[in-house]
């Protein structure tokens, strides 16, 4: 009778030991698929290629890397808001080549890979949990490289999520550069030598018109482009400008 | 003679190359006239770098010496600060009202920081408005809203608490001007674009002349502007080498306030260990510098309310008295903190470098004029005494 309650014991134990483990394992197992996917689903894509550009590439997200001539292109709409400009892979160039001579850049580069993290399709979520970490280690974590100028509030929110494959991922941040990018750069672009050679490079079309309410007046001399030594006697005498050729 | 002749027949071949050559010289040679000519002229230019933790003042001071200086802010240039201003209220008003949130649910005397019913649509409205990409333009509508809501004890109660919310500090006054600033024909004044807060990221530069009219003695100055957060800051040695001067900002109102992209440090705490590493570069072995201890407006208000043993560096301070002398007192210990700083992070051999503290309160006009003619000043006497006239 004693030894009948043992065994009865016994089993109920081993039991809920097994349910435990089993749903600890589970447990493991889906929030590691999550944060990291599993090393030789990725391993397949990455033995094809050796090198890339961007993580983009990569990942092989349409439309990265090099530009490419598409007649889609051509007309930009320059009222638009900074947001929608950028959508533009031209524009963006541009814009981006200014920020970096800013030494500002690195609000344009998270942009264009967040961008292009949008890309990926939802129901792809390892390459979009790859990009997702990608960007993180390179913008978000402190002391990054290209670290990005963000409130600590949401630098927490992001290093702390449970799902990096989330589509709102990085909203906030990029809410803040898109602030940041405005206040800061969008005025002196608009009178950078970048953004004649965008014109130039892209001629206008009959119905966008350049943006009212700024002038394209002596600031225009004072962006010092690495590849022009001369612009320097003419930097002497403009009253403001952004440092540019660090 | 056939030797001759191919000679010259050499030589007339040759001839047009040697024009272009000689072309080609002069453009050398112009090239470096022109080189040298710069580089001459640089040698008289003034390297500043204006440095200090985030939201120390540097902008301001940088933007004072434009109106100073140089030909000031135009229409065209007062006028894009429009939408900065504005984005400064919507901000503001959606860090209050996320705050008061936030407050209430965590706080103990938590039912102060409730909003009331009546507003709570308001404040969500406004707070959805302020996460948007592009706000819109301040009407007289959204005005009332943003005053009705701002006037609500619970946003005051949290205004109280700003300290510990990332509250600019233009939004007392930016709150008290609403009227004007939402007007149509809104055009913002000297005094709006120097309170209006745009966290600067990358780096800015101006030249200008502190004398102005009569050029005679009028050394020429470079200023750089700087983001202050700590990603700006790897930025900043691009710009180390051959500098004459560094102001340092440091904001002596915020030693309670937490840095904006590091909630968990100290302002002060970060100003003291950011002035630590800059006085510690090779680079600046002979650069002097000027030490503006700013915000003092603030400060001046805030020391009669927040003790400033709040903060770990000034845990030894001993409060003296009341009122005008109690800031005083406070004031010069924190000077005397600074100094003490200067001494240990100098190696014995530079400290005769130019080191100057000054008061200052970046939005006040005449008090920066007068700071800079001293900087000038100061400055132009260290020339002299290399020059060996002195």
């Amino acid at each position: 009778m004693k030894s009948m309650k043992d065994i009865l014991w016994v089993q109920v134990v081993s039991r809920f030991l097994l349910l435990v483990t089993a749903s600890v394992l589970v447990l493991v197992f889906f929030s590691m698929s999550v944060s990291q996917p599993l090393l030789s689903q990725i391993s397949l894509r990455k033995r094809e290629s050796t090198e890339f550009v961007t993580m983009g590439q990569a990942l092989g997200i349409p439309g990265c890397g090099l530009l490419v001539q598409t007649a889609s292109v051509a007309g930009v709409d320059l009222h638009q808001p900074l947001d929608k400009l950028l959508q533009d892979k031209r524009f963006r160039q541009s814009f981006m080549d200014f920020a970096d001579s800013c030494l500002a850049g690195e609000s344009v580069h998270f942009f264009e890979e967040v961008h292009e993290l949008g890309k990926i399709p939802l129901d792809d979520p390892v390459r979009r949990i790859y990009m997702a970490r990608h960007i993180i280690e390179n913008y978000i974590v402190t002391g990054a490289e290209m670290e990005i100028n963000i409130s600590h509030r949401t630098r927490q929110e992001i290093l702390g999520t449970l799902d990096l494959a989330h589509p709102d991922l990085f909203n906030h941040a990029v809410n803040e550069m898109m602030q940041l990018m405005k206040m800061n750069l969008l005025k002196d672009y608009w009178s950078s030598m970048n953004f004649v050679k965008f014109k130039e490079e892209n001629p206008r079309q009959p119905d966008s018109s350049e943006p009212a309410g700024w002038d394209l007046s002596p600031r225009l001399s004072c962006v010092r482009c690495t590849d022009n030594p001369f612009n320097h006697e003419q930097l002497h005498k403009c009253p403001s400008g952004r440092k540019c050729d660090v | 003679m056939p030797i001759q002749f191919s000679m010259g027949s050499f030589c007339s071949r040759q001839k047009p190359y040697n024009e272009a050559d000689t072309e080609e010289n002069e453009q050398d040679a112009e090239i470096e006239r022109r080189i040298a000519r710069e580089t001459k002229a640089e040698q008289h230019i003034h390297k500043l770098l204006l440095l200090g933790a985030g939201e120390s003042g540097k902008s301001t001071i940088f933007k004072q010496i434009k109106l100073l200086f140089q030909t000031g802010f135009d229409e065209a240039e007062l006028r894009s600060y429009t939408s900065v201003i504005h984005a400064n209220v919507y901000q503001t008003i959606k860090i209050l009202y996320d705050g008061a949130k936030e407050l209430a649910q965590n706080e103990s005397d938590s039912s102060k920081y409730v909003v009331s019913l009546d507003n709570k649509d308001l404040g969500e409205k406004l707070s959805e408005i302020g996460s948007r990409l592009d706000y819109p333009y301040l009407t007289k509508e959204i005005t009332n809203e943003i005053k009705t809501l701002w006037n609500d004890a619970a946003i005051q109660e949290t205004y109280a608490r700003g300290n510990i919310l990332q509250v600019p500090d233009c939004a007392q006054y930016f709150m008290e001007n609403l009227e004007r600033l939402s007007e149509a024909d809104y055009v913002p004044t000297k005094e709006d674009v120097l309170y209006a807060r745009v966290r600067t990221t990358g780096v800015v530069e101006i030249q200008f002349s502190p004398v102005g009219e009569s050029r005679k003695s009028g050394e020429v100055y470079r200023l750089y502007d700087v983001g202050g957060q700590r990603n700006e800051r790897r930025k900043w040695i691009h710009l180390f080498e051959g500098v004459t001067a560094v102001i340092f900002c440091a904001a002596i109102s915020e030693y309670d306030q937490m840095l904006f992209e590091d909630e968990t440090k100290n302002r002060m705490m970060e100003t003291k260990e950011l002035f630590d590493w800059v006085l510690k570069q090779s680079c600046f072995e002979n650069t002097s510098f000027m030490l503006f201890l700013n915000k003092f407006d603030i400060f001046e208000k805030k020391v009669q309310k927040v003790p400033l043993n709040i903060c770990e560096w000034f845990r030894d301070y001993q409060p003296m008295a009341s009122g005008k002398q109690e800031v005083e007192h406070a004031y010069e210990f924190v000077k005397k903190k600074f100094e003490e700083l200067y001494f240990q992070s100098t190696k014995p051999e530079r400290v005769d470098r130019v080191f100057k503290i000054y008061r200052t309160t970046a939005l006040d006009q005449k008090l920066v004029k007068k700071t800079f003619k001293l900087v000038d000043e100061t400055l132009r006497r260290r020339n002299l005494i290399e020059a060996g006239l002195l």
